[in-house]
């Protein structure tokens, strides 16, 4: 884990809901395909891979040693379908704890996404793991 | 809607993910880890098989709590992932209030295996 990336604020990338990308997210947990409104969780840090902001990529984690250690979601508005929403993604804290068989990194990321005109629609925290 | 601290909002099994839905959720979440689809890379990382995506988890806890009190009512979900969980394992989804205050409702949330392994905590906010 890069510890000097705490701190670090991606370049800034757009998101646009996509029913596609929906239904395979829905199709994939087993929920009806219900596509009037774009479902709670569609945005997620792992669309910023292809978009300038590779958390693990950044973070130096290697996927085989990788967890996920959980999510946070603030809903603020609705999010409509091919709105683009630009999205800011910032380290906000890593830590490094001595576990039982090694040490063990905590990074916090936080998404913001948000309209043109700035109106706040949500925010994504996800915290990853990486085992020594 | 009125609440009350204790009352039940779910209590849900949702069917355990063969492969083909893992690659579903990979695919709609655009999730290039190889951890979900690919058998010799979760092996190599330490696991018996593939593993389910954790944000799986959480879009059912969304889902569902957004079925029982309105999507537009939902306010935060934060949930801490506990335990791996591998395809064809059901979960059984679980929400009580924990505490009403005034139109802020807040509930806990738990995902579980049928061995009773808890693989998620949550505790999420919604609007009465």
């Amino acid at each position: 884990m890069n510890m000097d990336r705490q701190g670090h604020v991606f370049p800034r990338f757009t998101v646009r809901p996509e029913k596609a990308l929906a239904e395979k997210l829905l199709r994939g947990q087993g929920a009806p395909v219900d596509l009037e409104t774009v479902p709670p969780t569609y945005m997620i840090f792992l669309r910023g891979e292809t978009r300038g902001a590779n958390l693990f990529e950044a973070l130096g984690i290697d996927r085989r040693r990788a967890l996920h250690g959980g999510q946070r979601y603030e809903w603020y508005e609705p999010a409509a379908w091919d709105e683009e929403l630009t999205v800011t993604a910032t380290v906000e804290k890593i830590t490094e704890k001595q576990g039982r068989s090694g040490r063990i990194w905590f990074a916090d990321v936080a998404l913001d996404y948000a309209r043109a005109d700035g109106t706040r629609v949500l925010r994504e925290i996800t915290r990853l793991i990486e085992r020594e | 809607m009125a609440y009350s601290e204790g009352d039940i909002l779910l209590d849900a099994t949702v069917p355990g993910a063969n492969l083909a839905r893992l690659a579903d959720f990979s695919a709609g979440t655009e999730d290039p880890n190889p951890i979900h689809t690919d058998e010799e890379f979760a092996k190599a990382a330490g696991f018996p098989t593939v593993l389910q995506q954790g944000p799986m988890t959480t879009a059912h806890f969304a889902r569902l709590l957004a079925e029982r009190v309105g999507q537009d009512r939902l306010r935060w979900l934060d949930v801490t992932f506990t335990a791996p969980v591998f395809p064809e394992e059901d979960l059984k989804i679980e929400a009580v209030v924990t505490a009403v205050d005034g139109e802020a409702v807040t509930c806990a949330l738990t995902a579980s295996k049928g061995d009773g392994t808890v693989t998620a905590k949550a505790e999420a906010g919604f609007g009465a």
